[in-house]
């Protein structure tokens, strides 16, 4: 019982980590329809910038805010300059797929020329270990777990409470309608793509700080499991992509305590298409498919 | 609108051109007459997650061409490298294969084939009867009856079992094993594990990671759980690194003996930056192939390396490399079987590189593509002791290996610390 009890906690860990990549990621695609495939090439973008600066000197937990500032003008200038055009030219859902994985490779293949192909740390104190009872962690994941919901929460209250977040969460529903009420769409999914960046960044540091090294092309080892996470939650639902992440985190620490370690990922995608089955679009789904790209 | 009759002819005939061009495959390139440039292709990753691949390889080829081509080059042919991104899996690295063979006409030799594609490119080559020298570490080549594959480092299975014995020979008893779930790292798992039985040590846990996942956690506590005393591995920088990592974390770091991936330039730089260069020279024996750095040959290939910055980029980084020195020995190894065929056709010169390796009475031993040339040239038989050691293949092309253990210092260099004799060897297996 131990066992099972450690390794839920190491996989809240994890769930945290991936709980603000695939919010961030679903958030994006909830307001504007794009499914941005070179989601992890920001990730590595941001990551690379704090990294510059962790090794001139910055603490590590400005470059947690700095990555996060990083991707979300990453972001924003990937909708502007790439998706958007497209979009104007009429571009459909299948082209702007190709085109989003067009951008991954561009991004991921540039960034390793520019770095190279080595391995990099960020340097940070992980601090001491914490134990309570069967449940260990360091101090440094117990600052990330704790991040992570204060992020979440921000987000909750910003969707829930604001008129930003009203705005944006009747732009998702539908983006002719709200611009019609007088909503400036335009304004929304720019800040959308802002929020997505920036999510992205920040859980792109403590992606490698958890990791402890990572190359140029680490983070696009973990795109599917974000979009899996996003998908098992109900793609759009940033709420849905918080428990998909728990799902997920959880699944994967339990199959290798319980199971074997090269269960991880079979359990995870197991799950996610058993759910999948049962509820087509997410557990709590909202289809998108039929929607419009929000402009 | 109507497309006019010539203008579709025209655009039928190119069509036809261009599908028969793409789709000519494995056609043999012309034999290499003597003059011009000869072409050793490198056939590894130069992109992507094993983009490390490549120029490790090339870490090998360019020293050996450079005193190839310093000592005269081969029958009045100049040598190149030729870099090739196979991309790493299957499915990109035969039309990658294909496409190498068809477009290069002095094409002599390969040095590739990873253990994620060999499997697949090899029967191409052979079948464009092009040697390629490969350090994949497979099994499956064990038995291989492909007339144009040679490998110069010992396969996996040889090299768990080494592991095992060097586990014995450290004096631990209670011995854990990690590795990746790839297909490299499961090359030496069973024989390792099969080899800790053997030798009656206790296998006290073994684990299979998934690669490249955010967190060990889970599987790191069940290791601390177990209580090892040594942990065998073998599993790719990243995955070693947030393995280690964990386990430094939660407090208990274990001695390590691992394998020649961990001599490689980003192993290092990985596991280094999660646990610290001190704590990794302190805790890690590598258990590598047999090659001194005090011999000729090593020597020659360090100086030649080194003197390659402007074709390898921070060339001292592969001096402790394995694999770049075992490519390094393959290109002089190709070059030597030519010039004892006096032809650098591959399909002729293949025949003749047992020649140039194998130790038979009236064989002169050579270290260098210098000393074996003039020799040749004088009429006489030589056998090539290269910077990995004797090369003696066997009947499926493979070369066996004695092996060493090494220890890593913090000033960037292995240090020999032991040797696993052959009864040490036999003992495990």
């Amino acid at each position: 019982m131990n066992v099972v009890i450690s390794a839920v906690g190491f996989g809240l860990v994890t769930a945290a980590i991936l709980a603000l990549g695939a919010v961030g990621f679903t958030l994006q695609f909830g307001v504007t329809n794009v499914l941005n495939l070179a989601y992890t090439g920001v990730l590595s973008i941001a990551a690379f910038v704090a990294l510059s600066l962790n090794l001139a000197g910055l603490n590590i937990w400005w470059c947690v805010l700095v990555a996060g500032v990083a991707g979300a003008l990453a972001s924003l200038l990937l909708n502007l300059f790439v998706y958007k055009p497209f979009i104007r030219r009429g571009t459909k859902l299948f082209g702007m797929v190709i085109v989003s994985i067009a951008v991954l490779l561009i991004l991921e293949h540039g960034l390793q020329a520019i770095v190279g192909v080595s391995f990099f740390s960020f340097r940070f104190d992980s601090g001491g270990v914490v134990r309570w009872g069967a449940l260990v962690f360091t101090t440094v994941q117990l600052v990330t777990m704790g991040l992570a919901l204060v992020a979440m929460l921000l987000l909750h209250i910003g969707m829930r409470y604001t008129r930003l977040g009203k705005a944006m969460r009747a732009t998702a529903n539908d983006p002719s309608l709200a611009r019609a009420c007088g909503i400036r769409t335009a304004r929304v999914v720019n800040i959308a793509w802002l929020a997505s960046g920036f999510l992205c960044g920040v859980g792109g540091v403590l992606l490698f700080m958890d990791t402890s090294t990572f190359s140029a092309t680490t983070g696009n080892e973990f795109l599917i499991v974000i979009i899996a996470a996003a998908v098992l939650g109900g793609i759009g639902d940033a709420y849905g992509a918080v428990i998909g992440a728990l799902i997920v985190g959880i699944a994967t620490e339990v199959a290798a305590a319980l199971i074997t370690p090269s269960a991880k990922e079979i359990v995870a995608f197991a799950i996610l298409v058993l759910v999948l089955i049962v509820r087509p679009s997410g557990l709590f789904a909202k289809s998108t498919s039929q929607k419009q790209f929000a402009k | 609108m109507l497309v006019p009759r010539k203008l579709a002819a025209i655009a039928t005939v190119a069509v036809a051109v261009l599908i028969v061009s793409g789709c000519a495959s494995s056609s043999p390139p012309q034999a290499s007459k003597s003059g011009g440039t000869a072409s050793i292709a490198i056939f590894h990753e130069f992109s992507g997650p094993n983009a490390a691949y490549g120029p490790e390889a090339a870490a090998g080829c360019y020293p050996a061409v450079r005193l190839i081509n310093a000592a005269g080059g081969v029958l009045g042919s100049k040598f190149e490298c030729l870099p090739t991104d196979s991309k790493g899996d299957p499915a990109d690295a035969i039309p990658a294969a294909r496409k190498l063979i068809s477009s290069t006409a002095n094409l002599v030799g390969v040095i590739g084939g990873g253990s994620d594609n060999a499997p697949a490119v090899v029967p191409i080559f052979n079948q464009a009867k092009i040697p390629i020298f490969s350090t994949t570490g497979q099994s499956v080549f064990d038995t291989n009856t492909a007339a144009y594959f040679w490998r110069l480092l010992s396969p996996d299975t040889a090299q768990g079992y080494a592991m095992a014995a060097a586990a014995k020979q450290l004096g631990r008893t209670r011995v854990a094993t990690v590795f990746g779930n790839d297909v490299a790292a499961q090359g030496s798992a069973p024989s390792a594990i099969a080899g800790i039985k053997k030798l009656g040590l206790k296998l006290v846990a073994h684990q299979t990671l998934a690669l490249d996942q955010p967190s060990y956690r889970t599987e790191v506590e069940a290791l601390i759980q177990s209580n090892p005393q040594v942990i065998i591995s073998e599993a790719d920088p990243q995955t070693t690194a947030t393995y280690l990592s964990e386990l430094k974390g939660l407090g208990t770091l274990v001695p390590l003996i691992t394998d020649p991936v961990s001599q490689e330039p980003n192993w290092i730089t990985a596991v280094s930056g999660s646990i610290g260069g001190d704590t990794l020279a302190r805790l890690d024996t590598a258990v590598v192939a047999y090659a001194p750095m005090s011999t000729v040959a090593y020597k020659a290939f360090s100086g030649a390396l080194l003197a390659s910055a402007a074709q390898v980029p921070k060339p001292s980084q592969w001096t402790s490399d394995l694999y770049s020195v075992a490519d390094y020995d393959s290109a002089i190894v190709m070059a030597l079987a030519m010039l004892e065929a006096h032809s650098t056709a591959p399909s002729k010169y293949n025949g003749f590189i047992t020649q140039v390796t194998a130790a038979h009475a009236g064989h002169s031993v050579v270290h260098t593509f210098a000393e074996g040339k003039k020799l040749l040239s004088q009429g006489k038989s030589i056998q090539y002791v290269g910077a990995v050691g004797p090369i003696q293949f066997n009947r499926n092309h493979n070369a066996n290996n004695a092996f060493a253990l090494e220890t890593y210092g913090s000033g960037g260099q292995w240090t020999p610390a032991g040797l696993i004799t052959a009864a040490a060897l036999a003992a495990a297996q």
